[in-house]
């Protein structure tokens, strides 16, 4: 049943569908803000971090919808995908290996096609089931650059025969034809077998075998970032449930019991510090007693899953000029938590709903969403949504 | 240029491309060298190569011709039936897809860092998969009864069911 056709379908939805993955991909990155202080989960990016530019603060809703798009397209894609290479098999096996060097090298190359395909969803796949076997970062990043250069090349290359492959058959006329009508596709190019076994399923049937599989991943996972009533199917989401009830029944991202947070050092005694050309130390009560603002602001997880909330603090702009800081420079926000923090740049600290949030959807923080404070920056990834807050470092540095 | 096209295969820009594209794969490699645990980076992106081409479609493929070979039996045995390899394939590609991407999740391999970062334990999602598995099954089970049905209506009303063709060149 395999033949350029079929292959040509798969290949025109990856054709489409890759380079969403990889323009998403680069804006997850630079969302990261990786050129401020400390922000870089890829130190050594090289020419790979030219295009990097000033991540934004506005619409709140960007990081969401463009790490939404990433995760769960590239989910929904892990099917096409196999199906694509399930259909260009007899590729694999075609004798002689090569007629010219110019084939040798377009084999070569597939090496990239082939073995970055599968690298980038399995890490991506890997990620958000919290198994990492290899470090993620510079694993999906670094090998997205070397897959999608051998898929440029193979899109270049091979791009006329899928025109013209799709170009033999109507997809209109295949969907009416059921198994009784179908016919292997004329011999070319070695991908239909050469005396090819009665047929056991239609080319409509393989095509809503693979539509149908995707459909199934998208809505057993996507709930998770489309969120309402949706959530409670994601059933191979790892955020489709929320502890608590009430105010803070929305997922959490890290638990305070495992960042190591206790009562202890979230009490009476809790004090947040600012440090700029002024340093200021504040009780939650004093910065209750500030003016207060209010916003529906998203927290959007690198790893695709995303909540909005109604959140309640003091804009961080405030307590910039509380502490006598610049409106260009950066600030690093640190937790109580030792490995909690991020560097913010003017941007992000200066936008309208950019906040320290004291309180959500009306009432206080819980400890797991970060009482008795934690920073709230529209369109930022979920993790600069820092929690149990201790310190902000006001500074003229990026 | 002539001389070119022969010895190389194809034209210059074809061979431009090619470089290029090396070029950039290999500084990416040369990025992934400044990471500790690179080795086992490009360890990863080895075992991606031959993952599917030499792990999963073997597998795949076997399995897939033990069902077909079942099924030309038992078609051969009684004679009409509405074939029922597909009522089967169905369902497994589905569910063993979803195996094979979340399969951390379903055999909890990754417990500890996801109680961590959820405040739930992975227990639940082998029942989630069993259920979504069942509910494909009973789903493709049911479509096929109701087939089986439709097809000994017809049979007894004299006309040849159209479902099944029979094989043009035999099993191959």
């Amino acid at each position: 049943m395999r033949g350029p056709w079929l292959t040509s379908i798969f290949g025109v939805v990856l054709l489409i569908g890759i380079p969403v993955e990889f323009i998403t991909g680069l804006i997850s990155y630079a969302a990261y803000d990786p050129r401020l202080n400390g922000n870089d989960p890829n130190p050594n990016h090289g020419l790979f971090g030219l295009y990097l530019f000033d991540w934004v603060a506005s619409p709140s809703w960007l990081y969401r919808l463009t790490e939404g798009i990433h995760v769960m397209l590239g989910l929904v894609l892990v099917p096409v995908v196999l199906a694509k290479l399930w259909s260009v098999m007899p590729k694999l096996f075609s004798w002689p290996p090569w007629r010219s060097i110019s084939q040798l090298l377009e084999r070569l190359s597939l090496v990239l096609v082939v073995g970055g395909v599968v690298f980038e969803m399995s890490t991506g796949l890997l990620n958000i089931d919290y198994l990492n076997p290899i470090k993620f970062y510079p694993g999906h990043f670094y090998g997205a650059w070397a897959f999608m250069a051998g898929f440029a090349v193979h899109v270049v290359v091979k791009f006329g025969d899928m025109v013209h492959a799709l170009r033999s058959r109507r997809l209109r006329t295949e969907l009416r034809t059921g198994l009784a009508g179908t016919r292997p596709e004329p011999l070319a190019g070695g991908l239909v077998a050469p005396e090819p076994a009665a047929p056991t399923i239609s080319r409509r049937g393989i095509l809503a075998l693979v539509g149908g599989t995707s459909l199934a991943v998208f809505v057993l996972t996507a709930g998770e970032t489309i969120g309402g009533a949706m959530r409670k199917f994601a059933l191979f989401g790892t955020h489709y449930r929320s502890p608590d009830s009430g105010a803070n029944h929305f997922p959490v991202n890290k638990t305070a019991q495992s960042a190591g947070i206790t009562t202890a050092v979230t009490g009476a005694d809790w004090r947040l510090e600012l440090v700029g050309p002024r340093r200021i130390s504040l009780s939650r009560e004093e910065l209750l007693t500030m003016a207060l603002t209010t916003a529906d602001l998203p927290i959007a997880c690198t790893e695709g899953w995303s909540t909005v909330q109604r959140w309640t603090g003091v804009p961080l702009a405030d307590l910039a000029r509380l502490a006598g800081a610049s409106d260009h420079g950066t600030a690093a926000v640190k937790s109580l938590e030792s490995t909690g923090g991020a560097t913010l740049s003017a941007a992000q600290v200066f936008a309208p709903d950019s906040m320290l949030a004291l309180r959500v959807n009306g009432a206080d923080l819980s400890l797991d969403h970060g009482f008795p404070a934690r920073v709230v920056v529209p369109s930022a990834p979920g993790t600069y949504n820092i929690k149990w807050m201790s310190k902000i470092v006001f500074s003229e540095a990026r | 240029m002539r001389w070119f096209r022969r010895h190389y295969g194809a034209g210059p820009l074809h061979l431009a491309g090619l470089l290029a594209c090396f070029a950039v794969a290999a500084y990416a490699v040369t990025r992934v060298f400044g990471v500790s645990g690179w080795k086992g980076i490009l360890l990863w992106f080895a075992v991606c190569l031959v993952g599917h081409d030499l792990i999963g479609w073997p597998i795949y493929t076997a399995a897939d011709r033990v069902l077909v070979r079942a099924q030309q039996r038992h078609l051969g045995r009684r004679g009409f039936l509405v074939p029922w390899v597909n009522h089967v394939r169905v369902p497994v590609i589905i569910s063993g897809t979803l195996l094979a991407m979340f399969f951390p999740l379903i055999f909890r391999l990754s417990q500890a860092r996801y109680a961590d970062y959820t405040g739930f334990d992975e227990n639940v999602y082998l029942a989630n998969w069993l259920a979504v598995t069942g509910a494909l099954f009973a789903a493709s089970g049911a479509l096929y009864l109701l087939r089986l049905g439709v097809g000994r209506r017809r049979r007894v009303s004299g006309r040849r069911p159209p479902e099944y063709a029979p094989s043009e060149r035999g099993p191959g």
